[in-house]
């Protein structure tokens, strides 16, 4: 077509080409680029977070400053001002906890945000069919789309977690939130990573289903304030603290107390909550993988 | 030349639409068009034959492989879908690249051959703009380079000519000629005749999910003639062109309108070479010629009885 540029007619590849193990990476990749091309977005989600996040490094990083009692002489009355602060002040993995609690509900925009279309979006461009027709399976697919909201979660609540357990690792005396509390860092950042994780699931599943990003938007965020709504309104109409088993936000809240022996606020077992939490991960994984086994009589 | 599609009874339905239905036919090397009006199968059998699809009834190979979740097939095809599948946000490069890596490239490869292939199908100065600002020609050229970017051995094009200027697509006529002088098979869907004319003479004639006729295209045509073809002629005065006409052999019947007849002629070549000497002798002033019945849409009415 381009004979001046271009003399070489049709040249066959005749090389070999590597054999991935991790073909899922490169549709992974290419979904949190197509993410990251749009800032607006990326500013109202994760800018808030990025700010909650350094005000909770601070918070413990004047903990440890004040427990080590490095305050200087100097600032002796700001010391004491935050002295009086500390009283209100929470221990580092109660804060750990807290802030997980708070950035949940941003990891469930920022998934539900990038996340949304992912499935829903390919189905409705056709898109599949350029993905299916490389040397990649369902599963790779399945996978890379769960990459993409696995790194959007985590950016909002995984790598946050880590920081702030990096902070505190650094600023604690002696190392002693490291020796001392250093479950607290594997169990926060397992505990971040199976939020996500669950909600990824909830929204790769909705997105199989649904046939736009939108849709796939207004049905998520309908569940799930539909079901904590029900849940907690059920259960203050009998006054059976039970109905809340049903709710996402109660479950992992049941599962944290429990994690970071916290005091237990709900009747039911943590582990219920735990199993619920898996089955219900499960079954939307099963609902995404049914349905990206029939993509190919869509389009 | 060996067979590089071999179908034999192939179906697929959805739910309680066929699609395709107990299709059996070889496809030699080479191009091959395959024909057939809007909803006939025609992508139906394309997506069988990349795997896109399992069929539902009979079986189908393709360069000797069963195509259904066949890796190693998929890295000797090429695939140009009918729709636009794309994601907006990304440039050209960026598009046939990231499909490079699925096929297995590493980044450098990639990206090397991503700049070669959309050279080649003439985006070379737009290869870095956003998809999203593309006209309909360039999105249908992104799509050719990202099956052809691969070097594959067969290319299954479903409607690659549709949405294209007429510069356009006798350049893209032009790459299908030359891709196939370099060894490469294509199999190139199309709804309008002249435009798989231009390619090749091999055709696969499908409709309603079933195979019409298969051979070139010479036969498609001659089957064509053997029907009475309707041709309307713009005359200044078509009356006494209509006089004239009615003393051919041929004409089976003569329809006059303002302006213009319509004549239905039993051996339309031979109405086509005498019209000229008719209707100057008859000083009719023919302004105007078309066949109305050449497309085919007509074709398959024809065949279909």
């Amino acid at each position: 077509m381009k004979a001046s540029t271009h003399t070489e007619i049709y040249r066959p590849f005749d090389g070999e080409i590597r054999e991935r193990a991790l073909r899922f990476v490169p549709i992974a990749l290419s979904g949190i680029r197509v993410g990251f091309k749009k800032k607006l977005p990326l500013l109202l989600l994760f800018g808030p977070l990025a700010i909650t996040c350094i005000v909770y490094c601070v918070m413990v990083n004047v903990r440890f400053t004040l427990e080590s009692g490095q305050a200087l002489e100097g600032q002796r009355l700001q010391a004491q001002m935050m002295a009086a602060a500390m009283e209100t002040l929470l221990a580092v993995s109660k804060l750990i906890v807290d802030f997980m609690q708070r950035a949940q509900f941003f990891a469930l925009l920022a998934i539900t945000w990038y996340g949304g279309g992912l499935i829903a979006e390919d189905r409705r461009l056709g898109a599949h069919l350029l993905y299916f027709s490389r040397p990649i399976t369902r599963t790779d697919y399945v996978l890379g789309k769960l990459g993409v909201c696995f790194w959007f979660g985590a950016l909002a609540v995984v790598y946050p977690v880590i920081v702030i357990n990096l902070v505190a690792a650094f600023s604690s005396p002696d190392w002693s939130y490291v020796t001392g509390e250093g479950d607290v860092i594997w169990k926060s950042i397992l505990f971040a990573l199976f939020w996500v994780l669950a909600v990824a699931s909830l929204v790769l599943c909705v997105s199989s289903l649904v046939a736009r990003k939108t849709f796939a938007l207004v049905s998520v965020f309908g569940i799930v304030m539909l079901v904590e709504a029900v849940a907690n309104v059920a259960a203050e109409i009998t006054d059976d603290a039970h109905f809340r088993i049903a709710s996402l936000f109660t479950n992992f809240a049941h599962l944290a107390n429990y994690l970071f022996d916290r005091e237990l606020v709900q009747p039911w077992n943590p582990l219920l909550s735990l199993a619920l939490i898996v089955a219900g991960i499960a079954g939307a994984l099963t609902v995404v993988w049914l349905r990206v086994r029939r993509l190919e009589v869509v389009g | 030349m060996s067979e590089i599609v071999a179908a034999h009874h192939l179906a697929r339905f959805y739910k309680d639409v066929v699609g395709l239905n107990d299709l059996t036919v070889e496809i030699e090397g080479g191009i091959t068009g395959i024909l057939g009006p809007n909803g006939a199968g025609k992508s139906t059998f394309l997506k069988l034959l990349v795997g896109e699809l399992r069929p539902s009834r009979g079986t189908v190979r393709v360069l000797g492989l069963d195509p259904f979740a066949n890796r190693e097939l998929y890295r000797r095809i090429g695939f140009c879908p009918q729709q636009d599948a794309f994601w907006g946000h990304l440039s050209g490069r960026e598009f046939v690249q990231t499909l490079l890596r699925l096929s297995g490239f590493g980044r450098g490869e990639a990206r090397q051959r991503a700049v070669r292939a959309l050279e080649r199908v003439g985006l070379e100065g737009a290869m870095e703009r956003r998809i999203d600002g593309y006209s309909k020609g360039m999105r249908q050229r992104t799509k050719l380079a990202q099956a052809l970017a691969h070097g594959p051995q067969l290319l299954v094009a479903d409607e690659p000519l549709t949405g294209l200027d007429p510069v356009a697509r006798k350049e893209v006529q032009g790459l299908f000629v030359e891709l196939a002088a370099g060894g490469m098979h294509l199999l190139v869907s199309s709804h309008v005749l002249h435009e798989v004319e231009a390619l090749t003479s091999h055709v696969v004639v499908i409709h309603r999910g079933r195979l019409l006729a298969r051979g070139e295209v010479g036969e498609v045509r001659r089957l064509l003639s053997r029907h009475p073809r309707q041709v309307r002629v713009r005359a200044r005065d078509p009356r006494r062109l209509a006089e004239a006409c009615v003393a051919l052999e041929h004409v089976g019947a003569v329809r006059l309108g303002p302006g213009s007849l319509s004549i239905e002629t039993s051996d339309v070549e031979s109405f086509f070479r005498e019209l000229p000497p008719l209707a100057s002798r008859a000083r009719a002033g023919i302004s105007g010629l078309e066949s109305t019945d050449a497309n085919l849409e007509a074709v398959f009415d024809y065949l279909l009885g």
